[in-house]
């Protein structure tokens, strides 16, 4: 009962952090507590078996053995792979000086008789190797017929070891791989984070911290009130348009202070863990004061055929200010099955604060660049665990017939679809909460959100449906899950059919341009001029800032009359962070701080 | 023959272990259940799984969960070899215990073969490339150069000339005659070769299938190929089966069109898939005892088993599963 009341407390001193501003060094850092707390009661006091109970009772202290038996009972039938052996390895070092020895033994025995798959992409490689270095490390030389891969604990930790320094140069030299997702960022946080906190090996401790504020400043320099901006290498529905429902967001409630109070399992272990974010990287986070552009060159997932290139560049941009964030990729395929290539975000109307647009693509060629299996059966291999994947109406999709162009505010998106292609339209996300969503005679699409407002000028002739309830147990031709089993109702589609195709994106605050009304007017005079025939695609557009904007299909951009290039393009460009490409450095700054992360000599410098 | 025993002497092993390898053990690699989610709540049992009765029942071996097990095989001196998306994996013990050889660096391995002349040589056909070892796995060397595009499908190493090795790549057929030192285009450009067989007869006479191209043929040891797709409905084809005893005899495996069958040395093709329940037939393998047996695995059916000679099939085992490898020793 005690314990309740405490959490019912927690509940009332942990406010949403909705209208969160930046607050001093002691401030946050009592909030910041508040919120471990918070989690940690919520845990406690949880009738569930799960890790994450088991770790907060063993951090707690309490119910320890109600927690070696929860611990036991939860190890008899293990499975999920990478993702059973963070929580486990995570339950266990919080409990590692409490728990009996017969538990200890029952745990010591999972890892060398449960084999879980080592996966196929970054963010499983994270967890598993980060896991296995630290169990390797709780358990010292024994030989490989005690582990579950038949390899001694020395060449576990090995393994692991150079797996985790080679992913820190990779990722510091020519960019993540699996980049700014929101639905992913959890992954790499806790494997770094339990790093950062519980690696006895110092260097490997080192690595885990810098690491862990790699990742943290790379979402802080693209947050906004709880919520991750710009393009994204993969993201799943529901949280594509309700960005607050990403795990990510669930971290920038913990370590930010903004966005919606939860009791998300993905941040429990680093709230147990003790770790506290570098003040800098707060500051990044929470400071919109001034209005800015950050790049970001990061790279595609590894293509393993039909493509030239293991890891080609991704360029990335995002305009920031304090109301709303314009982010985008540059188009193409950079992620199967999950990519965001852009979007704009806004702090007003709850959940639903984002307008995007896509073309809905999907393929086994695409499949096949990043997975081994046979072509003409992966998108069935897909759908199986991914059910939105071939479903028309999808709201996350990589194609090779998108591209985007994006200067400061200002966005264009250009379609050039092969006939025959999944599938032959685009789609624009309007959410149902916006104040206004107009059709101006010019064709200007103008829509209000708050002190945001939108223009989406479509190159071609399009139609309005509304997003209907998905029926719970949809189900597609082969019997699984079509989409989410979420119900929506009242959102905006829309739907242009023609295979070429585009728009163009304007996106002003009041504080930027004054009333609705003048944003109105400003398009009203900015229409775009358009060419779109197969294989000639483009379009010529003075912005609303009298900016000059040449784009033409795929990837001919010019910027009043000067070709962008993007391939000069650095690993972060902005106000807060910089990093060339190779550096493995990152330096961050912020007013008259500055800390350099320095991953060749794997030092930390202010 | 003689090879064969030598090569066994040569590797040390018990004669308990001798006895063991002279069986006829099938090895058949289970990729994936249709049921599996990766991280989600379930535990499918696939993987390896062994037969001792031409296909006729099975027994699971080796890891329990999905580590995405494509192929296994085995040596000479009766090691097994996985290739599993874990890396390379290796049983000196008929699967009771399993070690991975690889490192981190080797993942998605498609095919693991072993040398017919020396079974400490193993090469490891991945998603990123050739990987050989010539202490029994103990170490791994990448072996790419004079590749355009890595992605190695599957590899033939030429039993006449075992420094001869043959990858199937999505540029088409690379030969090495260096084992692996280096690699050079050996012919069909630009077509996407899904694997490589050689007759049991003539060592010369090669078989390749195609993503897109049906069946080649080449004469002369991968200097020239040729086309041969009289009365083949199905131009994807996963894999090849030659019977033994009658290499005039050969199996496809296709996409769609379930299994074909040629009986002059695949001048024509007919049809043979009446009880293929799934058309998508990615291994097979001819029993070489009792040539009449045939294994077929299919993508997402389980494994098929005929007893003759394709004309019919029954279902197996493994419902719903991806049955990606099938080999004999």
């Amino acid at each position: 009962m005690k314990s309740l009341l405490v959490f019912g407390c927690l509940m009332i001193l942990c406010v949403s952090g909705a209208s969160a501003q930046m607050v001093d060094r002691a401030t946050y850092l009592k909030e910041f507590q508040q919120r471990v707390k918070y989690l940690e009661t919520a845990y406690d006091t949880s009738q569930a078996v799960g890790f994450y109970q088991i770790a907060a009772h063993y951090k707690l202290n309490s119910n320890i053995r109600q927690a070696d038996s929860m611990f036991v009972q939860a190890l008899k039938v293990p499975r999920g792979d990478m993702f059973w052996m963070f929580p486990v390895i995570g339950a266990y070092l919080q409990g590692v000086d409490k728990m009996s020895p017969e538990t200890k033994a029952v745990v010591r025995n999972a890892w060398k008789t449960y084999a879980p798959y080592r996966g196929d992409t970054e963010n499983h490689w994270a967890m598993y190797y980060a896991s296995l270095f630290l169990a390797a490390e709780q358990w010292p030389n024994l030989p490989g017929s005690e582990w579950y891969n038949g390899k001694s604990s020395d060449e576990n930790r090995e393994e692991a070891r150079e797996y985790l320094f080679d992913w820190a140069r990779i990722t510091t030299t020519i960019g993540q791989g699996e980049f700014d997702s929101p639905d992913y960022f959890a992954e790499y946080a806790i494997s770094t984070i339990l790093l950062a906190q519980f690696a006895q090996d110092p260097q490997v401790k080192q690595l885990g911290s810098m690491l862990s504020e790699y990742v943290f400043a790379d979402f802080a320099a693209e947050h906004l009130d709880g919520q991750y901006l710009g393009g994204f290498s993969r993201i799943y529905q529901p949280a594509v348009y309700k960005p607050l429902q990403s795990t990510a967001s669930a971290f920038a409630w913990l370590y930010f202070g903004t966005g919606e109070r939860t009791t998300s399992g993905w941040i429990l272990l680093p709230a147990l863990s003790g770790y506290e974010l570098p003040e800098i990287i707060y500051q990044i986070a929470l400071d919109r004061s001034k209005t800015y552009i950050h790049k970001e060159r990061k790279r595609v997932r590894n293509v393993i055929r039909y493509g030239d290139e293991k890891n080609p560049p991704v360029y990335k941009y995002t305009y920031v200010t304090k109301d709303y964030g314009i982010g985008s990729l540059m188009g193409g395929i950079l992620q199967p099955i999950q990519q965001h290539t852009w979007g704009v975000r806004y702090t007003y109307g709850r959940p639903y604060t984002t307008i995007f647009g896509l073309h809905p693509y999907w393929s086994g060629l695409e499949l096949g660049m990043f997975f081994p299996e046979e072509v003409k059966t992966l998108i069935a291999d897909v759908v199986a665990s991914k059910g939105t994947y071939n479903n028309p109406d999808k709201w996350t999709s990589a194609s090779p017939f998108e591209r985007t162009f994006q200067h400061k505010n200002t966005l264009i998106a250009l379609y050039d679809i092969d006939p025959g292609t999944t599938a032959e339209h685009i789609n624009g996300f309007f959410p149902r909460n916006l104040e206004e969503r107009i059709v101006d005679p010019t064709g200007w699409i103008v829509c209000k959100a708050g002190d945001t407002y939108v223009g989406w000028y479509p190159l071609q002739e399009y139609e309005w449906k509304e997003e209907l309830e998905t029926p719970a147990n949809s189900l597609n031709d082969i019997g699984r899950p079509q989409l989410e089993r979420v119900r929506e109702t009242g959102n905006w589609r829309l739907r242009s059919h023609k295979l070429q195709n585009g728009y163009v994106v304007e996106v002003r605050s009041k504080d930027e341009i004054g009333s609705f009304e003048r944003f109105r007017a400003a398009l009203k005079k900015s229409v775009p001029k358009r060419t779109m025939k197969p294989g000639d695609v483009s379009v010529d557009y003075t912005s609303i800032g009298g900016e000059k904007m040449h784009f033409r299909f795929p990837d001919e951009r010019k910027l009043n009359g000067k070709v962008v290039d993007l391939s000069r393009t650095k690993l972060f460009e902005g106000p807060f962070l910089h990093a060339e490409v190779g550096s493995q450095k990152l330096t961050m700054t912020y007013k008259n701080k500055k800390r350099v992360l320095d991953f060749k000599t794997l030092t930390v410098k202010e | 023959m003689g090879s064969w025993l030598v090569a066994i002497l040569l590797s040390g092993v018990l004669c308990s272990d001798l006895l063991v390898a002279q069986q006829e053990t099938v090895y058949m690699a289970v990729l994936n259940s249709r049921k599996h989610r990766l991280g989600a709540l379930d535990n499918p049992t696939v993987g390896l799984f062994v037969s001792t009765d031409a296909g006729a029942t099975w027994q699971h071996k080796g890891w329990t969960g999905y580590i995405r097990t494509f192929y296994s095989e085995a040596g000479l001196d009766g090691t097994i070899w996985s290739g599993c998306g874990n890396g390379v994996l290796r049983s000196t013990d008929r699967g009771k215990t399993w070690r991975i050889t690889t490192g981190g660096d080797v993942t998605e391995v498609l095919k693991v073969k072993v040398s017919p002349s020396n079974p400490k040589t193993v090469y490891a056909a991945t998603a990123y490339g050739v990987f050989k070892s010539t202490d029994r796995g103990e170490t791994w060397q990448q072996k790419n150069q004079g590749f355009g595009k890595p992605f190695v499908a599957d590899l033939l190493i030429d039993r006449s000339k075992t420094k001869r090795v043959f990858a199937a790549t999505e540029e088409g057929v690379f030969l090495s005659s260096n084992g692996g030192d280096q690699w050079r285009f050996a012919g069909l450009q630009g077509k996407g070769v899904r694997f490589i067989a050689q007759d049991p007869k003539k060592a010369d006479r090669l078989f390749v299938g195609t993503e897109e191209d049906g069946v080649n043929i080449s004469e002369d040891g991968g200097k020239t190929w040729h086309p041969s797709n009289g009365g083949l409905g199905h131009l994807t084809v996963y894999v090849i089966a030659i019977d033994p005893s009658d290499s005039t005899k050969i199996y496809l495996g296709t996409h769609g069109g379930g299994v074909y069958r040629s009986n002059d040395g695949g001048k024509s093709w007919t049809q043979k898939s009446h009880g293929l329940q799934n058309p998508d037939v990615h291994a097979l393998s001819v029993i070489p005892s009792k040539s009449n047996i045939i294994l077929a695995g299919t993508l997402n059916g389980g494994l098929y088993r005929s007893i003759d000679g394709g004309e019919t099939w029954q279902f197996n085992s493994q419902e719903e599963a991806q049955v990606w490898g099938l080999s004999v020793q």
